[in-house]
């Protein structure tokens, strides 16, 4: 037996009886422990729990009760999905000994769906990053280059996907936190429509932007497991009370006469060549394949940065608050007085990025500051979706690069945050505006770099987004190209 | 605009948060990068335009109001660095009943009483 990939694969084997969960489980986790230490993408490997999940599935299954695609299925989680099996760090030495007494809505449903979670992947300091650098558990490491970032801050969850020491994972995404590793490692992400997805247990960054998702070898593990997690949720007063449909079942690549818009904005000054050609390219293929090509105009769309360096970075020092040293948080030793507790445990704590996100969003929110800061970005955000209305009126999708470029060099932009920002440019308009999008891969650089196409939908679309990932993808079959061993 | 070391002092100060020297110079100059990024909105006209606080229309969901089985007081406290008796514990908030130079320390409601009361304590000392 080769070893599976995809989630399809997996669930074929083991309808067949080809392998069990167990055989599967022990030789994932094997796999981990060789492999991992490589590529850092896991914080914790659940070896026990996966195992006893592994029995569990195995005796359902041959007792006929098989639940679906998902079952029996490896897979893993973002370290931001509370868990009562384990602790849950959020990539943060704040929460390093973290056991939350419940299970967040994602990883309840996942387990419902029979799959076996190994472990928590690793990811940026309460997903504040692009490179998962700021991590208190060391930097996770591009698989196709280990020299080189995954993205972030879903990094350890793209990583481990693409090396193939999970099946797939579930991510998070605030400013492209899911499609953006995903581009970056060679594999399929997808954030669904703001309140498509309960956040109840995912720790929160963003609240008004956060939203979780699949991260998968291919369009349909994406459509799987985005069924799976979809739906309304009384717990998050923000997961929206409408049908969710089986997506994979929906999957189709019949996209002629879809129209698909380009945005001229997209293409950005800086854009690495080879990611603009393979972009175009993906683009002409759309065209072949039936699609209706639409220059169109998103005209505020390079404001979408500065707006969302204010209204993220806000609502993550409201959020972040929370983490006082007193509940469940780490704690300083030998505190002096309450103030000294809060502030030495909140110092020692929390990493530099986070420092300053909350430094910025508290900035942007004290007086004096609040006009021009805070309600002015909440006024562009106004019209930055304002421009996505617009464009739905004359397209169905819109596409566009994921990442101005490839995985950079470890350290190369550690040091200036705003250039480290910046590579949120095509990713981020989609949070603020609340859409689906999806990053399907469509190349290699000549340095052998993965490249991802960004489809972008309308709210609650999610089907057609995944149609047109999955028409590309079933053209293209970039998918087949796997990473070399780590050995 | 660029912010000063000042402005990045009251900001921690209000965020709860402390910086050794080395920091404080390198957060006063990346903060004012950011800051000077973001200044592009300005170039956009917003007077009549609404403020986006939320992308969808939300209402607050009402549910009966009826006893739900939520987590026990031994697992709210379980995650807890310091606990007494079933409480969360912190350091004393009150140090003396005289007036105090830590303001933060004290609760500004039981801060205006001292300041009122006349250091009995003392007094009986």
């Amino acid at each position: 037996m080769s070893i599976p990939r995809t989630i399809k694969q997996t669930a074929t084997l083991i309808k067949k009886r080809e392998v069990s969960p167990t055989e599967l489980t022990d030789l994932f986790l094997e796999r981990i422990s060789v492999q991992d230490e490589k590529i850092n993408s896991y914080i914790t490997v659940w070896k026990k729990a996966a195992v006893e999940a592994a029995l569990m599935a195995e005796k359902e299954i041959s007792r006929g009760n098989y639940l679906g695609p998902l079952h029996g299925v490896p897979i893993a989680l973002k370290d931001i999905f509370v868990t009562k099996n384990s602790r849950t760090t959020c990539g943060s030495k704040m929460l390093e000994n973290f056991v939350a007494p419940y299970d967040s809505t994602v990883a309840e449903k996942l387990i419902a769906s029979g799959s076996i979670i190994l472990g928590k992947n690793n990811m940026d300091e309460f997903a504040m990053g692009s490179s998962n650098e700021t991590s208190y558990f060391g930097p996770v490491k591009n698989p196709w280059d280990t020299d080189r970032v995954p993205g972030g801050s879903s990094g350890g969850s793209a990583a481990a996907t693409a090396a193939n020491l999970c099946i797939a994972s579930v991510g998070t995404d605030t400013g492209g936190s899911i499609r953006q590793p995903g581009s970056l490692c060679g594999i399929v992400g997808m954030k669904p429509t703001y309140g498509r997805v309960s956040r109840f247990g995912m720790i929160a960054f963003a609240s008004s932007l956060d939203q979780a998702g699949p991260l998968t070898k291919t369009v349909e593990d994406t459509a799987i497991i985005l069924s799976s997690i979809a739906g309304h949720d009384p717990l998050d007063s923000t997961s929206v009370n409408l049908p969710t449909v089986d997506y994979a079942s929906a999957l189709s690549s019949d996209i002629k006469g879809l129209r698909v818009g380009i945005p001229k904005e997209y293409f950005v000054s800086g854009m690495d060549p080879e990611v603009e050609k393979s972009v175009r390219e993906a683009i002409v293929e759309l065209e072949t394949l039936g699609a209706e090509i639409v220059e169109i105009s998103l005209p505020h769309s390079r404001y979408a940065v500065s707006t969302y360096y204010i209204i993220a970075p806000s609502e993550a020092s409201s959020n972040l608050a929370r983490y006082d040293g007193v509940r469940y948080t780490y704690r300083c030793e030998e505190p002096e007085s309450l103030r000294d507790l809060f502030f030495r445990s909140r110092s020692e704590g929390f990493g530099d990025e986070v420092k300053r996100r909350i430094m910025l969003g508290t900035y942007a929110l004290s007086t004096g500051y609040y006009d021009a800061y805070y309600l002015k970005a909440q006024k562009v955000r106004t019209l930055i979706i304002r421009d996505f209305d617009r464009a739905w009126e004359e397209v169905d999708v819109i596409a566009s690069a994921t990442s101005p470029e490839t995985a950079f060099r470890i350290g190369e932009k550690a040091e200036d945050p705003l250039k480290m920002y910046l590579s949120d440019i095509l990713t981020i308009p989609c949070n603020i505006a609340g859409l689906p999008g999806i990053s399907v891969p469509c190349g290699f650089s000549s340095e052998k770099l993965p490249i991802g196409l960004q489809i972008i939908g309308k709210p609650f679309d999610e089907q057609t987004v995944l149609n047109i990932a999955y028409a590309y993808e079933q053209s293209t079959k970039w998918y087949e190209k796997e990473v070399a061993s780590l050995g | 605009m660029k912010i000063s070391k000042k402005n990045v002092l009251n900001t921690a100060e209000l965020a709860r948060l402390e910086f050794d020297e080395e920091t404080l110079s390198k957060f006063v100059r990346q903060l004012g990068d950011i800051l000077v990024h973001i200044e592009d909105l300005a170039e956009l006209d917003t007077e009549n335009i609404e403020p986006t606080s939320h992308v969808l229309d939300l209402s607050t969901p009402f549910r009966k109001d009826e006893v739900i089985q939520s987590i026990t007081r031994e697992e709210a406290l379980r995650n807890a660095s310091s606990q007494e008796n079933g409480f969360f514990t912190v350091p004393k908030i009150i140090i003396n009943l005289g007036p105090t130079d830590d303001p933060i320390s004290v609760h500004p409601i039981i801060q205006s009483e001292l300041t009122v009361l006349p250091p009995k304590a003392k007094k009986q000392d």
